[in-house]
């Protein structure tokens, strides 16, 4: 079978938001499946509600997203919803096969949006990863 | 000499002065801080206005958005507190770093009797010139009638803060 492997890193400065309360990076662990890795800051949470994914090539797309458990917290406006702290791994599934050209490259477009526990938000952020396939890894 | 004891004695009292009256940053920008309160933003009516459309006024600029929970926690409060200070020259005034339609509603259903402007990114860098280090929400800022800071106040604003502010007005 061919297998395919690709890393793609988000964790450049450019990516840690102005407190660097968060970091992203991704690993494409083979070819149709995708793992995200979120790292928080422990001051800090994340929405699970807030988490959206997009792949840009329109002859790709997200087939499912298996989020961990996450944990509880209670809102005074919103009651209670689902929040992520430390570290978080999801895993994508992608299905390539919506075009008839194979694809070199992927890029995937992730939005969160978090706040502190000392009662401070922060803008809904977008991080865009880039991601290449090289054949013969697995 | 005594001119020179003179100069000390007003640098030092401009020192005190500044950290009685507030949390002033020192590294903020004079005249960026103006600029920044010529930056336009729409009410709800469609109109453009600015910070110092309000010159004249002291002002409370609460930067907020639909989305932060606890930028709505404190909305009631200011609701109540605009309207118990009707009677001095002290306003407040909402940016909001959201969508216009989720800010309407917002405002519609509880009822805000205070200015509401729309921004978006563009409104988080204002708020970050007038003194928001750390681009979060809510950010506060409390200006004189002339535009000139004289605090800062990141997350929720504590009642006894918009007090003690009010209380120096009247």
């Amino acid at each position: 079978m061919l297998c395919w492997a690709a890393q793609a890193a988000a964790d450049k400065p450019d990516n840690l938001n102005k407190g660097n309360f968060y970091r992203l990076s991704g690993n494409l662990i083979s070819e149709n499946k995708l793992v995200l890795t979120y790292y928080i800051n422990e001051c800090c949470y994340i929405y699970k509600r807030s988490l959206t994914f997009e792949l840009l090539e329109p002859q790709a797309v997200i087939s499912g997203v298996a989020f961990p458990s996450a944990l509880k917290h209670k809102d005074e406006f919103f009651g209670e919803v689902e929040v992520y702290r430390g570290q978080v791994n999801l895993v994508l599934d992608l299905d390539l096969s919506q075009g008839e050209q194979q694809l070199n490259s992927l890029s995937l477009k992730a939005v969160h949006q978090g706040c502190s526990d000392e009662g401070i938000c922060f803008l809904p952020e977008e991080n865009t990863l880039n991601f290449s396939f090289f054949p013969g890894l697995n | 000499m005594l001119r020179n004891c003179i100069l000390v004695l007003v640098m030092l009292a401009s020192v005190v002065g500044g950290i009685l009256i507030g949390n002033i940053e020192p590294e903020i920008d004079e005249a960026g801080f103006k600029n920044a309160q010529s930056a336009q933003f729409k009410d709800l009516s469609g109109n453009w206005r600015k910070l110092s459309d309000w010159d004249g006024a002291y002002r409370i600029v609460n930067f907020w958005a639909t989305w932060c929970p606890p930028c709505l926690e404190e909305i009631p409060l200011f609701i109540s507190l605009h309207e118990e200070f009707s009677d001095i020259n002290m306003t407040f005034i909402g940016i909001a770093v959201d969508d216009i339609t989720r800010v309407r509603d917002f405002v519609m259903t509880n009822k805000v009797n205070y200015p509401i402007l729309i921004g978006s990114g563009d409104a988080l860098r204002i708020s970050e010139i007038l003194g928001n280090q750390r681009s979060g929400l809510p950010f506060t800022v409390f200006l004189s009638p002339t535009g000139d800071l004289i605090d800062t106040h990141s997350g929720v604003v504590p009642a006894s803060k918009i007090r003690d502010f009010a209380s120096k007005i009247r």
